[in-house]
C-alpha cells in the first residue's frame, strides 16, 4: 500500500488529490500528453510517456515523476524501446501515433479518443477517463476525479461570478498577423460554460476546436474581452498602428502556458488561470 | 493591342474584379478613397481596410513582379529554363535562420531581419561555392539545390520536437500577404523600382548570356562577370522578398514562362513583361485565395493554382525553348571505384544490421525482435535508396540535366499527394489502404509525365511537367502544416523520408523492386548512352521515342515504390549519381551501379544514424542522408 501527497502547486493540483498511485499495478505505456493527464488524475504512474521531458515544461501539470521513461516522439515512439519495457497496456490517442496493429504486436493496446469530428472532447474525455480507469484497475477513483473537478471549476465560477464578465474570445497568436480562435470543440469552450461566461467566438472549428482568423475578423469582436495564450500577442503586433486603433484588443489578458491539445487537467488549469487573470486585470 | 498587353490586361482586370467583391464585402466603394489615404480612428472598417486590405494588394503586385524578375534573371544567367528564387537556397536558408533565432510570435522587421541573414547567409554560400568551380551555371544549380536540401533537413529536425510551436514558421513559409501595416509594401516597392532600373541597365549583358558563354564571349562579354552580377542582382530580389512575404513558389519560376509564351522574345521585352506577370499572377492567386472561407496560405495557392499553368506551358514547350544546363562535374578518377564503394556499402549495412542502442546502452544486437524493427527498416532503407538513386541516375543521363531527381518527375509527389489526402480524410486507414492511395496518386502522374513522350515531346518536358505536380504538392503540404493540425507531426516525418513503417513484408518489396529495376536499368545502358545527344541518337538507328518512354516508366516504378514505403527521397536521387560520376562512374551502366550502391548505403547508414543518435527519439533516415549527404557534397563542391 503506497500513499502519496502531492504538493499542491498550481490550482490544478487539487485534482490529484490524495489518489492511490499504483506502484504495483499494470505497467502502462501512454504515448499522448492529455491521456497522461487522465492516467495522472486517476493516481496511476505510466511507467513510460512519449516526450516525456517536454510534458514536464509544456504541460506542466499534474505532474510526471522523473522516474518515468521517456520513449521518443509522441508522432514515433520507440517501438523497440516500448518493446523492451515488457508494459502490460499501451494508451494511445485516436488519429495520432504508430497504428493500432504494430502496437498490438507489443501488448494490448487501449486507443482513446477525444478530439473528433463530432467535436464533444469534454464527454469524450469523461469516456476515456472512464475506460482508462477500467484497464488501469483504477475505475474507482473516477468519480472522485470528477468531483474534484467540479470543485475547481465552480470555485473559479464563484470569482467570476460577481463581475458580470463579458464575453471572452480565446485567441492562441501564431504570429502578428493571425490566431487559433477557440470554440466549439475545444475542452476550453466547456470550460468557459462551466465558469459561467460566454465564449464571443460561435463560428465553425476544425476537428481540434479552433479556427484561424486574422487581424481582420479578429478586430470584428467588438465588446468582447481577448483572452490570449501564452507568449501572448507578438510585441510587433502591439506596437502597430492597427492594434492600437482598436478598442477591442487594449485590455487583452496573458494566460500562463496551457496544453491546447489537452485532456481534463489542462481544462481545469485553464479555467482557473483565466479566472486568475480576469480578477487582476479588474 | 499586341497579345502581351491584352493578356496582362485580362490578369489584372480578374484581380481587379475580385478584389471589388471582397472590398465591397467590408467598405462601400464610395469609403474605399478615404479609407486608402486618410481612414478616420473612430471606423473600425476604414482602419481595417486601410492596414490590411490596401497594404496586401501592393505587397501581392510588389512582390509577384520582384519574384518574377528574379526569376527571369536566374533563368537568364544559368540557362537553366527551371531556374528559380529559391534555386539559390534563399528560401530554406532564411526558414532555417527563422527555426533557429525566430520563436514563434518574433513578427515584424526582427522577423523579416532573421529572415534575411538567413537568406543572404544561404546565397552567399552558393555563389562562394560556385565561383570556386567558376560560376559554371550546373556548379551553381546544384551548390543551390545542395544547400536548400541541407537547410531544410536542419529545419525539419528542429520542427520535429517543437511541431505544436513552429505554426508561426510553418504559416511564414507557406507565404502569406497578410499585413498589418505598410512597411513591407514601402521595402518591396523601393527594392523592385531598384532591381528594376538595374536590370534594364544589364538587358545588352543578358543579351549575350541568353547566347551562352561561347557566343557571348565571342562578342567581347565575360560570361562569369555577367552570371555573377545577375545572379547577385536575382538573389537579393529574392532574399528581400522572401524575408517580406515567406516562401512563394511558382510566379518566379512561371512568369518568365508565360511571358515568353504570349510573345515576349527578345531579353529587353522579357525584363519588361516578365514582372508585369508576376504582379498580375500572384494578384489574381491572392484574390482568389481571399473568397476561399479557409485559412489558405498564398505561396500554397500559388503551388496548387501554377501547376495547370505550368502543365499548360510544359504541353505549348517546343525544344528550342528550353536549353539545358550540360552535366559537367569533371570526374577525378579514370576508373570506377568498385573495391571502395562496396567496402562502403558493406560496411553501412553490417553496421546498421549489428549494431544497436537501447535504454542500456549501446550493444551488439542480438536475434530477439530483429526481425520486428532492425533488420526490415535497415534493408527498406538499402532497398529505397539503391531505387531513388537509379531513378536518378536514368533521368540524369536521359535529359542530361544534372538538376534532374526522381521527384522532378513528379511520382513522388503525386505518391505523396494520395498519402496525404488518405491520412487527411480517412485517418484510420490501414497501411494498406495506404499503399493503395500513394501508388494511385504515383500512377496518375506517371502517365501524365509519359503521356506526351512517345509521340515526340521534347525529354525535357515531363521534367516541367513533374515541376508543376511537384509545386501542388508543395502547396498542399505547406498548407497542410500550416493548418495547425498536430496530426501532420506524422506527416513531418514521413515527408522526410523515414522507415518507421517499414516491415518484413515492405522491406522484401522494395528490396525486390531496386534489383529489377537495376537490371532492366542496366539494359538500357546503350540507349542512354545516344539519348543526351539528341539528333545523334536519332540518326544511329535510335528509337529516341521508345527509349525515352522506356527510361521514365522505370524512374516512375522505382520512386513510386521507394516513396511507398519510406516517403519522397529526392535527395538522394539527385545526389547519388553525382557522388557515383565523382567516384569515377562515367559509362552509363557503372553510373547506374554506382549510384545504387552508393544511394543504398548512404540511405541505410543514415537510417541507422537517425535511430541511435538521439535514442530514443527516431530522426528520419531522409533527413540524416540530406545533413550527411549535403555536407559531403557540399565539401565535394568547394574543392
Amino acid at each position: 500500500m503506497n500513499w502519496t501527497r502531492r504538493s499542491v502547486l498550481t490550482a490544478t493540483s487539487l485534482l490529484v488529490g490524495g489518489a492511490r498511485a499504483y506502484a504495483s499495478g499494470p505497467r502502462v505505456v501512454v504515448l499522448d500528453w492529455a491521456l497522461t493527464e487522465l492516467a495522472l488524475l486517476l493516481g496511476v504512474t505510466p511507467a513510460a510517456v512519449a516526450e516525456a521531458p517536454y510534458y514536464r515544461t509544456r504541460v506542466a501539470t499534474p505532474q510526471l515523476p522523473t522516474a518515468v521513461v521517456d520513449v521518443g516522439l509522441r508522432a514515433q515512439p520507440n517501438l523497440a524501446l516500448i518493446a523492451s519495457l515488457r508494459p502490460d497496456l499501451i494508451v494511445r490517442l485516436r488519429h495520432y501515433g504508430p497504428p493500432q496493429a504494430r502496437l498490438e504486436a507489443i501488448a494490448p493496446t487501449l486507443e482513446l479518443a477525444i478530439y473528433e469530428a463530432d467535436r464533444r472532447p469534454y464527454d469524450r474525455s469523461l469516456q476515456a477517463l472512464a475506460r482508462l480507469g477500467d484497464a488501469c484497475g483504477a475505475a474507482a477513483e473516477a468519480p472522485a476525479v470528477l468531483a474534484r473537478l467540479d470543485v475547481t471549476l465552480a470555485r473559479a465560477s464563484a470569482r467570476l461570478a460577481a463581475h458580470g464578465e463579458r464575453p471572452v474570445l480565446i485567441a492562441n497568436f501564431a504570429d502578428d498577423r493571425r490566431a487559433d480562435v477557440f470554440g466549439k470543440g475545444s475542452l476550453f469552450q466547456t470550460a468557459v460554460e462551466r465558469i459561467g461566461l460566454t465564449n464571443a467566438y460561435a463560428g465553425p472549428t476544425n476537428m481540434w476546436g479552433f479556427a484561424t482568423l486574422g487581424l481582420d475578423r479578429l478586430a470584428r469582436f467588438e465588446g468582447a474581452r481577448l483572452v490570449a495564450l501564452s507568449p501572448g500577442p507578438p510585441v510587433s503586433l502591439a506596437r502597430s498602428a492597427l492594434w492600437r486603433a482598436m478598442p477591442a484588443f487594449h485590455d487583452v489578458v496573458t494566460l500562463p502556458p496551457v496544453w491546447v491539445y489537452g485532456g481534463l487537467a489542462s481544462m481545469a488549469r485553464f479555467a482557473t488561470l483565466l479566472a486568475d487573470a480576469i480578477e487582476s486585470a479588474r | 493591342m499586341t497579345p502581351r498587353s491584352l493578356f496582362a490586361a485580362a490578369l489584372f482586370a480578374a484581380a481587379a474584379a475580385l478584389f471589388a467583391v471582397s472590398a465591397t464585402r467590408l467598405l462601400p466603394p464610395a469609403e474605399w478613397l478615404s479609407a486608402l489615404l486618410a481612414p478616420p480612428p473612430s471606423d473600425v472598417s476604414a482602419m481595417i481596410a486601410h492596414y490590411t486590405l490596401f497594404p496586401r494588394v501592393a505587397v501581392a503586385l510588389a512582390a509577384g513582379a520582384a519574384l518574377a524578375l528574379s526569376g527571369l534573371i536566374l533563368q537568364i544567367a544559368l540557362d537553366n529554363p527551371l531556374a528559380e528564387p529559391s534555386t539559390t537556397g534563399v528560401s530554406a536558408g532564411a526558414v532555417l535562420a527563422l527555426a533557429l533565432f525566430g520563436p514563434a510570435g518574433l513578427g515584424g522587421a526582427s522577423q523579416s531581419l532573421v529572415a534575411l541573414a538567413g537568406g543572404l547567409t544561404a546565397v552567399g554560400f552558393t555563389l562562394a561555392l560556385a565561383s570556386r568551380g567558376g560560376m559554371k551555371p550546373a556548379t551553381i544549380v546544384i551548390a543551390g539545390l545542395v544547400l536548400s536540401f541541407a537547410a531544410s533537413a536542419a529545419t525539419t529536425l528542429i520542427a520535429l520536437f517543437n511541431h505544436e510551436w513552429m505554426r508561426s514558421l510553418f504559416l511564414w513559409s507557406s507565404g502569406s500577404l497578410r499585413q498589418n501595416d505598410w512597411s513591407a509594401t514601402s521595402n518591396l516597392v523601393a527594392l523592385l523600382a531598384v532591381s528594376w532600373l538595374a536590370a534594364a541597365g544589364l538587358v545588352r549583358a543578358f543579351t549575350l548570356a541568353a547566347l551562352r558563354d561561347a557566343g557571348a564571349a565571342a562578342l567581347g562579354g565575360d560570361p562569369k562577370t555577367i552570371r555573377l552580377t545577375g545572379l547577385a542582382l536575382a538573389a537579393g530580389l529574392a532574399a528581400l522578398t522572401t524575408a517580406e512575404v515567406g516562401a512563394i513558389a511558382f510566379v518566379g519560376l512561371a512568369a518568365p514562362h508565360l511571358a515568353r509564351a504570349v510573345g515576349a522574345r527578345t531579353v529587353g521585352a522579357r525584363l519588361l513583361w516578365t514582372p508585369i506577370y508576376g504582379a498580375g499572377l500572384l494578384w489574381l492567386t491572392d484574390e482568389m485565395v481571399k473568397l476561399i472561407p479557409l485559412d489558405l496560405p498564398t505561396g500554397a495557392a500559388t503551388g496548387l493554382l501554377g501547376a495547370p499553368l505550368l502543365m499548360a506551358l510544359a504541353a505549348r514547350m517546343r525544344r528550342p525553348s528550353l536549353t539545358l544546363a550540360p552535366l559537367s562535374a569533371p570526374p577525378r578518377r579514370r576508373r570506377p571505384q568498385w573495391g571502395a564503394l562496396l567496402v562502403a556499402a558493406l560496411a553501412a549495412l553490417a553496421v546498421a544490421l549489428v549494431v544497436e542502442r537501447t535504454a542500456d546502452g549501446w550493444t551488439l544486437a542480438t536475434l530477439d525482435q530483429a526481425f520486428d524493427y532492425r533488420v526490415p527498416r535497415s534493408l527498406a532503407a538499402f532497398g529505397a535508396g539503391m531505387a531513388v538513386a537509379v531513378a536518378g541516375a536514368l533521368l540524369q543521363r536521359m535529359t542530361g540535366n544534372a538538376m534532374a531527381s526522381p521527384d522532378m518527375i513528379g511520382v513522388s509527389a503525386g505518391a505523396a499527394l494520395g498519402f496525404l489526402a488518405l491520412l487527411y480524410v480517412a485517418p484510420m486507414a490501414g497501411a494498406g489502404a495506404q499503399l493503395v492511395a500513394g501508388g494511385l496518386g504515383a500512377g496518375v502522374a506517371a502517365v501524365w509525365a509519359l503521356k506526351g513522350v512517345g509521340r515526340g515531346a521534347p525529354p525535357e518536358q515531363p521534367l516541367l511537367l513533374g515541376v508543376g505536380v511537384a509545386s501542388a504538392f508543395t502547396g498542399v503540404v505547406s498548407f497542410l502544416l500550416a493548418s495547425g493540425d498536430p496530426r501532420m507531426a506524422l506527416a513531418v516525418t514521413w515527408l522526410s523520408g523515414s522507415t518507421y513503417q517499414a516491415d518484413a513484408s515492405r522491406a522484401l518489396v522494395i528490396i525486390v523492386v531496386a534489383a529489377g529495376g537495376l537490371a532492366a536499368a542496366l539494359a538500357l545502358a546503350r540507349p542512354l548512352q545516344l539519348l543526351p545527344l539528341g539528333s545523334v541518337a536519332r540518326s544511329s538507328g535510335l528509337r529516341v521515342g521508345q527509349a525515352q518512354a522506356l527510361t521514365l516508366a522505370l524512374s516512375s516504378v522505382l520512386t513510386a515504390a521507394a516513396t511507398l514505403v519510406i516517403g519522397p527521397l529526392s535527395f538522394v536521387g539527385l545526389i547519388a549519381p553525382h557522388a557515383a560520376r565523382s567516384a569515377g562512374c562515367r559509362s552509363p551502366a557503372s553510373l547506374l551501379a554506382g549510384s545504387a550502391l552508393i544511394g543504398g548505403a548512404l540511405l541505410a547508414a543514415a537510417d541507422w544514424i537517425g535511430r541511435v543518435a538521439l535514442f530514443p527519439y527516431e530522426v528520419p533516415a531522409g533527413v540524416i542522408a540530406m545533413l550527411l549527404g549535403g555536407a559531403a557534397a557540399l565539401v565535394a563542391l568547394s574543392r
